[in-house]
């Protein structure tokens, strides 16, 4: 992580009063969470199943959004909003692979953030 | 206070539960989380004082649980907290009555705890209200609020009961001072209106070309000074009851216009054209005879007929027997502690002296005698010469009602049977008059 980029965890700090307890606690609920939600999505865009996509993408933007990750955030609006208009699955299936290989990087880096809150 | 309880209906796992610990920040809290709406309806029994709506959850929509709430608990705060940045969205589920709309992002967090303590405020407003209303229910108990063991006000409290178990109109008459705004409070603080407003108005007070917007209310702009909205006593005390007292001084036109709307149980504000609904009990009274309005023109007799409802006639103090002796010694307890003083007796002298007084101005003026009578006494005890009626001529009042001579005796024979409980030879005794003279009136209906 680029020391000059806000942590991750600033959000999720300011809504639990800043309890590393409590901090980790949400990040391991995240991380384990996370892999089914976007295996989901995957086979949401294999299935061209567009409501559930657009729901699971939906679901995601909010938890993505609270980690401070304005990329993947934009990221997984625009497949939201892709999947709202119906558009071509391909499209949506190679945003939501971006997507993926962006957030794998960025759990590396959550994950890292977690294990030094003291 | 008590916590506040809070839903947290959120079907993604990881916001719900960050949401859920943010909240519980303050102990004060007490927080639940929901993923469904189903789950949330299914644990409504819980009475929660908010909650926070996820729009879009996986079986019904923010939308459709709202609409299954709002019918039970019209007055529970739901917030809806939603990805979806639809102006179309917020406006209907505010119109639907959602108690505000916040968009997921940054500001999020601050908003719904400033939202939560606004909440918070209102809920704590909201419990100390209903605990007054309680204590207000519980002032007004009739047995606590009207003394008395006479037959004839035995006779009220067994009308009030029923006037209390109904939604009838009820029209209350007698003398000045007998209490009819008092027995009219005790009917809706033991009704089931009584969580809703008592609204009394005094026709009399009000000029006659005012008692309609005080009524019906006004709509901004309706005439000359009309500079905002008013909303009037029938709407006001919609659920609950409007006491219009002096009844009988309402003039002919506003008459036909109060039949109107206890026909048609509607208003129009003045200068506006909406129909509003209401469903307001009334209660009315007068120190008159309406009936005898009725005869002379002055009173519609479709409207009389109208308002008669469960007729009350407050008998006047003269004629409960010993319930004055009653009342005196609870005004004199009332107030001893109001000055802090023991309760102080009242002697046997003084007693009679207010037994034989025929108090024109009933239960008020006997309240002002003896109030007078705790300040003007020094020791224990209340004497006669504390007991001092009002300037007013008595003699004068009784002979202001210009009978004949056989009336009058009529009169005072049945006032002194009532006082001595239709003991014939007590009160022959006390008249200095033979019992035959009473049986015999007895006899012939004269009394």
């Amino acid at each position: 992580m680029n020391p000059s980029e806000p942590s991750r965890l600033t959000l999720l700090k300011e809504y639990l009063g800043d309890d590393p307890v409590q901090i980790k606690e949400m990040v391991d609920l995240f991380l384990a969470t996370y892999p089914d939600d976007i295996n989901t999505l995957e086979k949401y865009c294999t299935e061209k199943d567009y409501k559930n996509i657009q729901k699971t993408a939906h679901r995601l933007k909010s938890s993505v959004h609270l980690f401070n990750i304005e990329p993947s955030h934009d990221l997984i609006l625009k497949i939201e909003n892709l999947a709202k208009k119906s558009a071509s699955c391909d499209e949506i299936l190679n945003l939501t692979k971006r997507f993926k290989s962006m957030m794998d990087n960025e759990l590396k880096i959550i994950k890292k953030e977690s294990e030094q809150l003291s | 206070m008590n916590r506040l309880k809070i839903f947290i209906v959120e079907d993604d796992l990881f916001y719900g539960e960050l949401l859920k610990r943010h909240l519980s920040l303050n102990p004060d809290n007490e927080v639940y989380l929901y993923k469904t709406g189903k789950e949330c309806l299914a644990n409504m029994h819980l009475k929660p004082d908010l909650i926070s709506l996820d729009y879009g959850l996986p079986d019904i929509s923010g939308l459709e649980v709202m609409a299954k709430i709002k019918p039970d608990y019209p007055d529970l705060p739901i917030i809806i907290v939603s990805g979806q940045e639809d102006v179309k969205t917020a406006v209907d589920l505010l119109k639907a009555g959602a108690y505000d709309y916040f968009i997921k992002d940054k500001n999020t967090k601050d908003r719904l705890w400033n939202a939560i303590n606004k909440i918070r405020d209102q809920v704590k407003l909201k419990r100390e209200l209903n605990e007054l209303k309680e204590e207000v229910s519980k002032k007004y108990a009739f047995r606590n609020i009207i003394k008395g063991n006479s037959p004839a006000i035995l006779q009220v409290f067994k009308l009030m009961d029923k006037a209390i178990r109904s939604n009838i109109t009820v029209s209350i008459t007698g003398e000045t001072g007998t209490g009819k705004e008092l027995v009219a409070k005790a009917i809706h603080y033991n009704s089931s209106r009584n969580k809703k407003p008592f609204i009394a108005i005094n026709v009399s007070a009000i000029p006659g070309e005012l008692i309609e917007s005080e009524l019906f209310g006004y709509e901004k702009g309706a005439f000359t000074g009309a500079n905002s909205r008013k909303i009037g006593k029938f709407e006001l005390a919609s659920g609950g009851t409007l006491f219009l007292d002096e009844i009988a001084e309402m003039d002919a036109n506003m008459q036909a216009k109060l039949l109107r709307v206890i026909q048609e149980k509607e208003i129009t504000r003045i200068g506006g054209n909406d129909i509003i609904k209401i469903d307001t009990r009334l209660i009315v009274a007068t120190h008159q005879n309406l009936s005898m309005e009725v005869s002379k023109g002055n009173f519609r007799e479709d409207l009389y007929y109208r308002l008669l409802g469960l007729p009350i006639d407050l008998p006047p103090l003269r004629h409960r027997g010993n319930d004055v002796l009653l009342l005196a010694k609870h005004f004199t307890s009332e107030f001893c502690a109001q000055s802090g003083v023991k309760t102080k007796e009242i002697s046997e002298a003084a007693q009679n002296k207010l037994k034989a007084y025929s108090f024109p101005g009933n239960v008020r003026e006997l309240r002002s005698v003896i109030e007078l009578a705790v300040v003007m006494s020094e020791g224990d005890v209340i004497e006669e010469k504390h007991i001092n009626f009002s300037a007013s001529n008595i003699t004068t009042d009784f002979l202001m009602e210009e009978a004949s001579l056989a009336e009058y005796e009529r009169k005072i024979i049945k006032y002194y049977l009532e006082k001595y409980d239709n003991n014939v030879v007590l009160t022959a005794k006390k008249l200095g008059i033979g019992k035959s003279t009473i049986y015999r009136m007895i006899k012939n209906n004269e009394l």
